[in-house]
């Protein structure tokens, strides 16, 4: 480290007042215009802490600590509220999930209405016969849209698949 | 570098955990030691007189609210002099770099004399101003270390650097101050 750099960095302490230069310090500082100028803007600079504008530090922590308490209730407030609000989100899904099931149940119950306005002029035993057949198993009963081709012969059903074709 | 508060007084370690724990007495203790020292750091730097009063109070309040990222490396004050470094940035590029320092801060003490006042006056403000120019590293490692004789092991800390690394940019800055206000 040369004598200019120990001068240098020895600077902030003797500013403050921590240290102070001897007489070759002095000697050096006289003789040498870099560690002079170095010392003038240290000294100066240092100096500033007594031009710092001066502020009340009661009022400041008053007016901290009075934001860090209205932080700190809103924080508290957001959880409540956000705890508030899961609260009812899960009630409301607990009764989404459980109250359309309890209606379904009840809907197993009841007839559910079908509207086939081609029945509406039979009568009632009518009514049971066609019953009847939806209960029978397939192939039992005779229906117009597949009709009975059991009795008929090879050349019949031969006609009946060229007449299909058309 | 942390203030050295009264035999029997709590540290600032005790005073954060205290907070911690939700003591609001200790943030007002903490405030109360370090005003001075960030208000002085930021009207170093180039901060408006005008405005010293609610960048201190928001240094302060950005610091307790993140007091969790402080792990006790860098002493108290230093941390909170980079985050009110951080604040000081921010608002000089809401300002889009331009520094805008006073012309003459009448509450500035200089000489007894009128002539004398406004030539210290007009001095501490050309120091600011060229404090203001530095690069910021520069600026708040010189700024640490000759107003809070701060060490360079403790600059490295705060500022996330190396004492090497901090040792060189205040040599840097004392140049650069030496030439510009020459």
């Amino acid at each position: 480290m040369t004598r200019c750099e120990e001068l240098t960095e020895r600077m902030p302490a003797v500013a403050r007042a921590e240290a102070h230069w001897d007489t070759t310090d002095l000697a050096h500082l006289a003789t040498c215009p870099d560690c002079a100028s170095g010392w003038r803007v240290v000294s100066s600079v240092a100096a500033l802490r007594w031009a710092t504008p001066y502020l009340d530090p009661d009022q400041m922590a008053h007016g901290v600590v009075q934001r860090l308490g209205d932080e700190r209730r809103r924080v508290r407030l957001s959880a409540r509220w956000l705890g508030g609000a899961a609260l009812l989100a899960t009630a409301a899904m607990l009764a989404l999930l459980l109250w359309p099931r309890a209606e379904r149940g009840g809907a197993e119950l009841s007839p559910v209405p079908v509207f086939l306005p081609e029945l509406d002029s039979l009568t009632t035993p009518q009514l049971e016969s066609v019953l009847g057949t939806l209960d029978a198993p397939l192939g039992s009963v005779r229906t117009l849209d597949a009709p009975d081709l059991s009795g008929l012969s090879d050349d019949q059903l031969s006609a009946v698949l060229r007449s299909m074709e058309g | 570098m942390n203030a050295q508060p009264d035999a029997g007084a709590p540290s600032d370690v005790e005073l954060i955990a205290a907070w911690r724990g939700g003591d609001e007495a200790a943030a007002a203790e903490l405030v109360r030691r370090h005003t001075s020292a960030v208000a002085r750091f930021l009207h170093s730097s180039g901060a408006d007189r005008d405005e010293l009063d609610d960048l201190v109070q928001e240094a302060f309040f950005r610091a307790f609210r993140r007091i969790d990222s402080w792990r006790g490396e860098a002493g108290f004050r230093a941390w909170l002099v980079t985050i009110a470094g951080n604040l000081l940035r921010d608002q000089w590029r809401r300002r889009k770099g331009r520094v805008l320092l006073p012309l003459a801060d009448r509450e500035l003490a200089g000489s007894s004399t009128p002539e004398g006042e406004l030539e210290a006056d007009e001095a501490a403000d050309r120091i600011r101003a060229e404090l203001a120019r530095l690069p910021r590293l520069q600026r708040e490692v010189f700024l640490l270390r000759v107003q809070e004789g701060a060490g360079y092991d403790e600059i490295a800390r705060a500022l996330g650097t190396t004492s090497g690394a901090a040792r060189v940019h205040y040599h840097h800055a004392v140049r650069r101050l030496r030439e510009r206000v020459r």
